[in-house]
């Protein structure tokens, strides 16, 4: 897998410690009735990249540059949903729906990066060849069938 | 209708994180207490927020999680729907009333403040 696009602009090495993972379910946020490619677009590359900040911070640069996922299993979901619920609740016209998805091929690569407040928290990292048909949709859920 | 300073400058706290700050509170210079939320991400990548104007007993109660969000929009004494940029600067803000927003903006009624304060305000 390529990784070009991902590191063209900073020395940091945002794969270290990330792993292929095609076996592993993922849950992201996104708008109903399927993904598109803007629910996998980084902060970075929204445009975070062009504020000014310390672009040595690679905890920072790497956060932004990889796109937050969620592992999802019976242990995760409870918690997971439980988030974005939280966040449907207070923004409603936000992302509707949790796509439950797998990796095919050369999707990308993933990292665990659990906080104090999400302890399922990964972060994506699109290779080169990114597009959504390696991403695997397994699942949509309407937020909505939780309140 | 005097001008209000949005710039949340001390105080300012985030009770609920989804890749944005959904939920947060803090004190402009001038000493309001405002309460915003995030609405959603914009075309262009802007975002969009609630900013509510309330007294300090309102946001105290709602910190403690003693009211809901809802209620506590409710009670603003004044609502503005704020754009921001990808730096986080305010572009634009909007003064509308409650009863102007579409009610599948607003939040859930059963919205309290996510992990509340514990300890009384002075």
């Amino acid at each position: 897998m390529n990784f070009e696009k991902l590191h063209n602009d900073t020395n940091c090495n945002c794969l270290e410690d990330a792993e292929l993972n095609l076996d592993r379910f993922f849950a992201r946020k996104i708008n109903k009735p399927l993904p598109t490619d803007r629910d996998f677009i980084s902060k970075w590359e929204k445009g975070n990249a062009q504020i000014e900040w310390d672009k040595t911070n690679c905890q920072l640069v790497c956060g932004l540059k990889g796109i937050s996922i969620n592992q999802w299993n019976e242990i995760s979901q409870v918690e997971v949903i439980q988030k974005f619920l939280t966040t449907f609740r207070i923004s409603p016209k936000h992302k509707d729906s949790i796509l439950i998805f797998k990796c095919r091929g050369n999707a990308g690569l993933i990292k665990f990066t659990p906080n104090s407040k999400d302890n399922f928290h990964y972060d994506f990292y699109k290779s080169d060849d990114f597009n959504l048909d390696l991403i695997d949709n397994i699942e949509i859920i309407s937020l909505a069938n939780f309140l | 209708m005097k001008n209000i300073d949005l710039n949340i400058s001390s105080d300012y706290q985030i009770h609920h994180f989804d890749e944005f700050p959904i939920l947060f509170s803090g004190i402009n210079n001038t000493g309001n207490h405002i309460v915003g939320s995030f609405i959603e991400e914009l075309e262009n990548y802007n975002t969009s927020y609630f900013y509510s104007i309330v007294t300090k007993s309102d946001f105290n109660k709602f910190r403690q999680a003693k009211i809901p969000y809802l209620n506590l929009m409710n009670k603003a004494s004044q609502i503005f729907i704020v754009t921001k940029d990808n730096n986080e600067e305010i572009i634009e803000a909007k003064n509308l009333n409650l009863k102007d927003i579409p009610k599948d903006w607003l939040p859930h009624p059963s919205v309290f403040c996510p992990n509340p304060e514990i300890l009384e305000f002075a």
